[in-house]
């Protein structure tokens, strides 16, 4: 097992840059997952460290060592392809053993390693299918298990279940997570799957546009996601956004809405300026519909979506399109006006202009906030 | 009882109906096959068994095997049995060898790549006897390059034309033949190439294989298929083309280039011997039926494996 380490990597094809600046270290045995839209460049990020794709600038190392010039196969990583690229000719076993038998290892020694490897796996018994004969949840498992065989120094995972039906991506994302506490392996995983993201990091790599857009471990990305993209594209259903400016009423910083809605300002924050354009995020779960009064938004609701276990709640809100979360099924209806109210303590602000995350200043005083929520609350 | 005599009888007759109809939207295509293919085979067939010579109108009939008795005292018939199986293995592995060449060539990357491979195709588009000619011209010493560098290379004593020299006049016709049939091979392996999936060859570059392992393990397997079917055709194809041969040599000097189709037009057309010709035609498609049939089992048994 070895740390990975991309410095200042950057690519591009004739004149469009695929990737810029990329600087991100991998610890030794770290599960660490590139997310992002599709086109984002996290699969070329992937494929560059895996040595199939010429980077343009920039170093790569795993462990100590620069491979910016070493061939895949000296890199000694192996990888899980989407399509899981099973050689379909070959048994499993030879599928599996593939990479010992071309490194000339003794046949006896590659079957012992294989069968080893595939109980782990509960291949045992279909060693000597062909690839074509297997479902998908065993291809995939055997794509996993040929990159495991040989112990190599890191494992990429190129969008490895985004060819499962629901049900079994969810049981190998658990089989994936077993695997990596089992090996204690460095991991370096790309999805565009955020749930996937969320539940199987150590540590989340958000990527845009060929840009990271943050890292860090995968609550803090959904807890202080660092700009506007990060924080729609993270978490399902995703974060609303509300136009406001930054207006100061009965002595407190609020925002007020485009329909003239004020929501108090429940904390501090650094470079908040009077006057500015704020878009104010905040997540489906931290909305509530009021039975009675008046909240702090008026809406009309405009779909709803019970999925069983929780509802989603679609309201129409000057124009702009709210998504509320709950555990409780409500019993509202289609285009019933409903008065909506916000968590304030989990409202994100981000600067309209730059799409910045405005940086919550820790409470000057203890009782401060509660202060600020009791005359939030007289409003009402 | 009449009345459920009738229903029984009509009942019979659509079950006939629905039986022919199919047929009777096959017959144009059922009879111009059998206008066209088994006629001439069947009447191709009885003049293996009858004396048909145009210098001898009157001496015609049915003759049993008597052709194939004479062919098997025919000295000439062994020595182009003998041509034929040299011309086609020789043929063969070099159309097959340097195409595959080519076809791996191709299928990498390189500025004018298009232009190349339309190139390359050349010289299939070329009618035969053009390029035969050609070739003869260029193993004539008198206007051709080839015997000069050939005895520059210590291959000949002196630049003479060896499509006269019985030994070696075999060869001029091979030539031409190989580069005739390059292409062939070149465009069938080149697009069993293309639909080798890339992942495959990226997912053993990581699991460490060096290019021939790639080659022999995930390249060639994949081709093999296509490498039995093309082989077979052209086994086929390259023992009955008699073109190259008919107008580089005529089959001489002395016999010397003589293949069975080459024979067989002498017979049939220098001749005017039809029945032996059929005969010996009888007789070559007996041996490539043989081979295709165990080629096929070969296959077969490939693709279980």
């Amino acid at each position: 097992m070895a740390s990975i380490t991309l410095k200042n990597l950057s690519m591009h094809f004739d004149q469009i840059q695929v990737l810029k600046n990329i600087n991100i270290e991998m610890q030794q045995g770290e599960f660490v997952v590139l997310v992002g839209p599709s086109g984002c460049g996290k699969s070329t990020l992937l494929r560059s460290i895996a040595g199939l794709e010429q980077i343009s600038g920039g170093d790569i190392f795993i462990g100590e060592t620069r491979v910016n010039q070493l061939a895949p196969k000296d890199r000694d990583i192996s990888m899980v392809f989407q399509s899981y690229a099973l050689y379909p000719h070959m048994s499993v076993e030879r599928n599996m053993g593939f990479s010992l038998e071309v490194q000339k290892v003794p046949k006896a020694e590659i079957k012992k390693i294989v069968a080893e490897v595939a109980k782990s796996l509960g291949l045992s018994q279909l060693l000597d299918r062909k690839p074509k004969a297997l479902s998908g949840g065993q291809r995939q498992r055997v794509a996993m298990g040929r990159a495991i065989v040989r112990h190599p120094k890191a494992f990429l995972f190129d969008e490895p279940l985004s060819n499962l039906d629901a049900q079994l991506r969810v049981q190998m994302r658990l089989e994936i997570k077993a695997l990596h506490q089992r090996l204690k392996s460095t991991i370096v995983y790309v999805t565009h799957d955020q749930v996937e993201a969320m539940t199987l990091a150590d540590r989340i790599v958000v990527l845009n546009a060929g840009v990271v857009q943050q890292g860090g471990p995968p609550l803090e990305i959904y807890d202080r996601p660092a700009n506007l993209f990060v924080a729609g594209f993270m978490g399902s259903p995703s974060m609303n956004f509300i136009k406001t400016q930054v207006i100061i009423e009965r002595e407190q910083l609020c925002l007020q809405t485009t329909g003239g809605d004020k929501l108090p300002l429940v904390h501090q924050y650094q470079d908040l300026e009077v006057g500015m354009q704020i878009s104010c995020g905040i997540r489906p779960e931290h909305i509530s519909i009021l039975d009675s009064g008046f909240g702090h938004l008026q809406a009309r609701v405009s779909a709803l979506e019970p999925t069983g276990i929780s509802e989603q709640v679609y309201c129409d809100y000057q124009g702009e399109n709210l998504c509320i979360y709950s555990m409780q099924r409500s019993d509202c209806r289609e285009n019933q006006a409903v008065a909506l109210q916000l968590d304030l303590q989990q409202l994100h602000l981000f600067s309209e202009q730059t799409g910045l995350r405005l940086q919550q200043l820790p409470a000057a005083k203890g009782n401060n906030d509660a202060d600020q929520l009791r005359r939030a609350g007289s409003r009402e | 009882m009449n009345t459920l005599a009738v229903p029984i009888k009509s009942q019979q007759r659509i079950n006939l109906q629905r039986l022919l109809e199919p047929y009777l939207y096959l017959s144009p295509a059922l009879i111009i096959i059998a206008l066209i293919i088994i006629t001439p085979t069947i009447v191709g067939f009885s003049y293996a068994f009858q004396s048909i010579e145009l210098l001898n109108p009157f001496n015609g009939g049915w003759v049993g095997l008597a052709h194939f008795k004479a062919m098997f005292s025919d000295r000439y018939f062994f020595s182009a049995l003998g041509n034929t199986l040299d011309w086609t293995l020789i043929s063969l592995f070099f159309q097959f060898s340097l195409g595959l060449g080519l076809a791996l060539l191709l299928n990498r990357n390189f500025f004018g790549r298009k232009l190349v491979q339309a190139l390359v195709f050349l010289p299939w588009a070329v009618p035969t006897f053009l390029s035969g000619l050609t070739w003869a011209w260029l193993f004539n010493p008198i206007i051709g390059i080839l015997p000069h560098w050939m005895s520059n290379l210590g291959m000949i004593s002196e630049p003479y034309n060896i499509l006269s020299d019985p030994q070696l006049a075999l060869y001029g016709p091979i030539v031409a033949n190989v580069w005739f049939g390059i292409p062939f091979f070149a465009i069938t392996l080149l697009a069993a190439l293309q639909s080798v999936p890339s992942d495959l060859y990226e997912a053993a570059a990581l699991d460490g294989a060096t290019p021939w392992q790639v080659f022999v393990k995930i390249t060639l397997p994949f081709l093999a298929p296509m490498i039995a079917i093309t082989v077979m055709l052209r086994t086929i194809w390259i023992a009955n083309f008699a073109d190259l041969i008919i107008v580089m040599t005529s089959g001489g000097p002395a016999n010397s280039t003589q293949t069975l189709p080459s024979y067989i037009f002498t017979t049939a057309y220098r001749r005017l011997d039809f029945g032996y010709a059929s005969a010996m035609a009888v007789m070559l498609l007996i041996l490539l039926l043989l081979y295709t049939a165990i080629l096929l089992k070969m296959r077969s048994k490939l693709a279980q494996a």
